[in-house]
């Protein structure tokens, strides 16, 4: 494949037009070297294992089932569900080993919510009224603390 | 590039601000390209970093980081997408063919007139002409150097289709400006 000097001159075109959206604002680098941090929290995290929203065989059907998201660690599960009612946005969840557990809601380092999980794992979270990314800390009485990865919820 | 990602994975902050420095940019192109608003797009460079955090000693290849990131910025792009509701590409390849004749013109009020003689307005009329994965392939060309594998994991084809592909879409691209006029009235590109 040969490239012209008209196709160099088209992208240099291209380049100048697009500069807006391939140069990241200074914010957005800066919050990503901000990221590493996350590397001295003393707290697992939980790789987001499964989304419905990323699953073709669910989001192809006519009518869209709940959302859920699954974190694993190596010793631990965290199934997440959106559910949305009239009374608002509010996460379903369950522990996996089940066990009771505090838990928090957690959006850029604050808790914004927090709650316990019953003897079987299972608990419920309110979310914010707009998507935003949250992560779920869990605390069992009987093992160390896991985060959920962060994700858009 | 394979030292950073382990220096930064043995917890060296400086690698990983070179990692940032490195690939910030294509991670936000990603984004813009799948027509993510600004505030969506740094969404998912943050979302995108995370991923890279946590799986920093998980990386089994290293020298092959700009090619996760890309395919990892994607798949946060389709979620934001499916989140907010949005249609979502397809992996059709043959959406790239470009499809025959021009746009239809769209109505002219005086200002456009005025406008359609900027020639990076013309040229951005001519790229919103083009189908989404052409518009996607040209604005990473112009992020990241070949060979491409970047723009590869991003479209879901093979290394060695980018070349030709790009060739199409930037041949695409010149016929909407000669058919808006671009290139008869000033011989540009």
């Amino acid at each position: 494949m040969t490239t012209g000097p008209h196709d160099d001159d088209l992208l240099d075109g291209l380049a100048e037009l697009l500069a807006p959206r391939t140069e990241p604002p200074p914010e957005v680098l800066h919050a990503a070297r901000e990221v590493f941090t996350w590397r001295t929290v003393d707290v697992e995290i939980a790789a987001l294992a499964y989304d419905s929203l990323l699953d073709d065989a669910v989001t192809t059907r006519a009518t869209a089932p709940p959302r859920l998201m699954s974190f694993e660690t190596a010793g631990r599960t965290i199934e997440l569900e959106l559910d949305t009612g009239p009374s608002g946005r509010r996460l379903l969840g369950q522990l996996d080993p089940a066990g009771e557990s505090d838990l928090e809601l957690r959006r850029g380092g604050e808790v914004v919510a927090s709650g316990r999980s019953d003897a079987l794992g299972r608990f419920v979270l309110p979310l914010p009224e707009q998507p935003v990314r949250v992560s779920v800390r869990c605390r069992p009485d009987d093992g160390p603390a896991v985060e959920s990865a962060p994700t858009v919820v | 590039m394979a030292d950073a990602v382990r220096a930064a994975a043995a917890g060296d902050r400086d690698a990983w601000d070179a990692l940032v420095a490195g690939f910030g940019r294509l991670v936000f192109a990603i984004a813009t390209a799948h027509r993510l608003s600004a505030a969506d797009a740094a969404e998912v460079s943050q979302t995108t970093w995370l991923r890279l955090v946590e799986n920093l000693d998980r990386i089994s290849h290293p020298e092959r980081l700009g090619g996760w990131l890309a395919t990892t910025a994607r798949r946060e792009s389709l979620r934001l997408l499916r989140l907010h509701g949005r249609e979502v590409l397809t992996e059709d390849e043959s959406r790239l063919e470009p499809d025959d004749g021009g746009r239809v013109p769209t109505p002219r009020t005086p200002e456009a007139v005025m406008l359609d003689l900027d020639r990076d307005h013309r040229l951005w009329r001519a790229f919103a002409g083009l189908s989404e994965r052409c518009q996607i392939l040209l604005q990473l060309v112009v992020v990241v150097a070949p060979p491409y594998a970047e723009i590869a994991e991003v479209l879901g084809i093979p290394v060695g289709s980018i070349g030709p592909t790009r060739a199409r879409c930037l041949d695409r691209l010149r016929r909407l400006l000669a058919a808006d006029g671009m290139t008869s009235a000033t011989g540009a590109y």
